[in-house]
């Protein structure tokens, strides 16, 4: 029996603090990083802005969000993590991304310097949900890739569903030049 | 030379208590054996990982073997034994949770496992009882081949 394999390290970055936002999902607390955090909106405040994405294909977005002259396609971040239904209350539109996710509330926001790689164990999707895992009071929690609610593809498929059926609507209207946007309410991390 | 590091190997094994059976692991993937720890959950997708502790500053993947070879899930409040594995140049650690009783075996002789599971790689008589030795890997790469299929014929 070994005592104690001295070669193995996991990789990590010691030294670089990262202000994150921390998140409930559920009874999950997620991390995401705060630079990559647009703005948090309260559901409440977004009622006649958010618009219907009629398709069946990816059940975590119904909806979606002008921001910056694009969509920002709403992910249910219960769906998405394969967690029991919640009742989300906040909105997370994302930056460098267009998505915005669905969360029940914010936990705090908190500076992390540790970021651990997820085990290589772990074969699934969540190798792209995570850029890693931390401990925050010694519990673990997960860093989320802000690139991995929808990949390009998905994204590219809703885009045509949202123009097909933005076209049927109102004829020749495309997503990207769609509706106004609604910037009143907004709350900056 | 190699054979002879290999009988080495065989000559140690740990011995512990999974669900009603017990079965042995070989010595050299054994990092040692936790006291109850808090598992804690994450979301994932990998059916035989159960979550994760934090063990000397690591995240290690808690996977249990019990359910992986027909045994109960193992209680909340179980020991972890950590284990190694090499694979593809890859080293992971696992946390296999395991009753606290654990013993560190070293046989005179081991027979050979025809007759029983791929993973069983070696048999060890202990008194009456005849003893499987897990091969670990194997358990888990079997585990993730089954996950792989199932994976394609969901994207198909």
């Amino acid at each position: 029996m070994k005592i104690f394999p001295g070669q193995m390290r996991e990789a990590r970055q010691i030294g670089r603090t990262e202000s994150v936002i921390l998140f409930v999902v559920g009874s999950q607390v997620f991390a995401i990083s705060a630079s990559s955090i647009q703005e948090i909106r309260s559901i409440d405040s977004l009622s006649g802005v958010l618009q219907e994405v009629s398709q069946d294909k990816i059940d975590k977005v119904r909806h979606s969000l002008r921001r910056s002259g694009e969509n920002h396609y709403i992910v249910n971040s219960c769906k998405h993590f394969g967690l029991p239904t919640s009742r989300p209350t906040l909105v997370l539109v994302l930056r460098g991304a267009r998505v915005a996710v669905l969360a029940d509330k914010i936990e705090r926001m908190d500076t992390i310097s540790l970021l651990l790689s997820l085990p290589r164990a772990f074969r699934g999707q969540e190798r792209a949900w995570y850029r890693g895992l931390t401990l925050i009071d010694d519990e673990v929690v997960p860093v989320v890739r802000v690139s991995g609610f929808l990949t390009e593809k998905e994204l590219s498929y809703l885009d045509r569903m949202f123009s097909a059926a933005a076209s049927t609507k109102s004829g020749p209207a495309s997503a990207r030049n769609g509706s106004a946007e609604d910037t009143a309410g907004a709350v900056s991390p | 030379m190699s054979q002879t590091s290999e009988e080495v190997q065989l000559k140690s094994f740990v011995l512990v208590q999974v669900g009603k059976r017990r079965v042995a692991l070989a010595a050299e993937s054994v990092v040692e054996l936790v006291a109850p720890t808090k598992e804690q959950r994450i979301p994932h997708c990998t059916p035989w990982l159960s979550g994760v502790i934090v063990r000397r500053g690591r995240i290690v993947p808690v996977c249990d073997i019990g359910n992986l070879i027909g045994e109960e899930t193992a209680p909340q409040d179980s020991f972890h034994l950590i284990a190694e594995s090499q694979s593809r140049g890859e080293c992971n650690w696992y946390a296999i949770p395991v009753a606290g009783e654990c013993a560190l075996l070293t046989p005179g002789s081991t027979l050979p496992a025809q007759d029983h599971a791929d993973y069983v790689s070696a048999i060890v008589p202990l008194g009456e009882d005849r003893i499987e030795v897990l091969n670990f890997l194997k358990l888990i790469q079997q585990q993730e081949v089954r996950f792989q299929d199932s994976s394609q014929e969901v994207e198909s």
